[in-house]
């Protein structure tokens, strides 16, 4: 512990060995909405209802 | 706990030690939105017509779709609130500043200071964390700041100070000043300041952050801003700090709409102002009808008041109930004594008829 707070920067709070040991997740909060993913034309949409065999005549659809 | 176990219906996986330990807290959710409500200290107008207006204007099927984004947000609400972008986190209510507080600088057995009484979630995420919760009680006469007694608890062991200021539920507050003592009496800790109902106090220490690497200021959009529903809120710290707050708390815990309607809840300063003055103006009308009533009050730098009941605190609670108007039973914790938000003139006078027609 001695040692981690020698990485710290001055004036930094020493927060809790868990915190310091954790691996960071930081996944994005930011510049993805003006890139909307727009289905490839040709897709036929088919009821959800359909399941899983909708689904594939959805993909059927858009392999032809 | 091999004891405790024995408490636990059969087939009921044991939980930890300190969610056994700790007191449930449970406040309504539901069965309030067709009264009076004076129980939570909510804006009792509405937000900003704005608010709801920006969010119509953004909302469309491809933004739900994208987890939250929070540039903007944070963009202009460190404008707002005169900081950098790096000096805050947006948490999901006070709550989660508190939690993600606590998650970062408290562990099993730290001890952590509240004081009494205090906003229930203080204790409850220090006990929830396994902390050696101790509480220093607000004086007795006009429950008043206790600052001596609060500076003599604090030891090398104390790992975090959690303060509101205005309190909750007593309406007293402290100075600039006196946190001032306290961060450099606890410099070791982290010293939370609440500022929860700071529209209606005007004290804030959101300009010393720069001069205390202990501080931390909360701030929400669930009390004068109106929105409650929204779960949003603000966790200020020097930027260091907040480098470790962000990499313990959950990336995407404020949702989209929240992010949104924070940024035109501070487009609209001018509803704000001018609820706070109504609202400073119904807590004078609010002092003057209990004192012709006789009924002893506290006076308050927040939107709530806080009066003495006696024994029939929980019997006028429920009467005022039966008769449309929400007010909060505090007598668990100050003997006799009932919370009243205050919202408009008409509302206070609504209230007060109310009230002397049982009292």
């Amino acid at each position: 512990l001695a040692d981690r707070k020698l990485d710290l920067p001055p004036g930094v709070l020493q927060p809790r060995e868990a915190v310091l040991r954790m691996a960071p997740y930081s996944p994005p909060t930011g510049g993805r909405q003006d890139r909307p993913r727009r289905p490839a034309p040709g897709i036929t949409a088919l009821p959800l209802a359909e399941g899983l065999e909708g689904h594939v005549r959805s993909v059927e659809v858009r392999l032809a | 706990l091999p004891d405790r176990k024995l408490d636990l219906p059969p087939g009921v996986l044991q939980p930890r030690e300190a969610v056994l330990r700790m007191a449930p807290y449970s406040p309504p959710t539901s069965g309030r939105q067709d009264k009076l409500r004076l129980d939570f200290n909510e804006n009792t107008i509405g937000a900003s017509p704005r608010v709801a207006e920006f969010i119509r204007e953004h909302l469309n099927e491809a933004m739900l779709t994208v987890y939250p984004e929070y540039t903007d947000a944070k963009k202009e609400l460190a404008e707002f609130f005169r900081v950098e972008t790096d000096d805050f986190l947006l948490t999901n209510g006070t709550d989660e500043a508190i939690q993600v507080l606590v998650n970062t600088y408290v562990d099993d057995d730290d001890e952590v200071i509240v004081l009494k009484p205090a906003y229930a979630m203080y204790r409850f995420y220090a006990e929830l964390a396994g902390a050696n919760v101790k509480e220093v009680p607000y004086r007795a006469q006009k429950l008043a700041f206790p600052l001596e007694e609060l500076l003599e608890a604090i030891t090398a062991k104390t790992r975090a100070v959690l303060i509101a200021n205005p309190n909750n539920p007593t309406g007293t507050g402290t100075s600039r000043a006196a946190v001032e003592r306290i961060l450099e009496r606890a410099e070791n800790a982290a010293v939370l300041i609440d500022e929860a109902y700071y529209e209606f106090s005007g004290v804030t220490v959101l300009p010393l952050l720069n001069d205390y690497p202990n501080l931390f200021v909360s701030r929400t959009f669930s009390k004068v801003y109106g929105m409650a529903a929204m779960r949003i809120g603000c966790l200020f710290s020097q930027n260091g700090n907040v480098e470790f707050l962000h990499k313990a708390q959950s990336p995407y815990s404020v949702n989209a709409l929240a992010a949104l309607a924070a940024r035109a809840a501070v487009r609209d300063t001018g509803s704000i102002e001018k609820y706070v003055t109504e609202v400073l103006a119904a807590r004078e009308l609010l002092y003057v009808g209990l004192e012709k009533l006789k009924i002893p009050y506290y006076e308050s730098k927040a939107n709530f008041v806080l009066l003495e009941a006696g024994k029939r605190a929980i019997p006028i609670r429920d009467e005022l109930r039966r008769r449309g108007v929400l007010v909060r039973d505090r007598s668990y914790e100050i003997a006799g004594c009932v919370r009243v938000t205050v919202g408009t003139r008409d509302q206070v006078r609504r209230f007060l008829t109310e009230l002397e027609a049982i009292w």
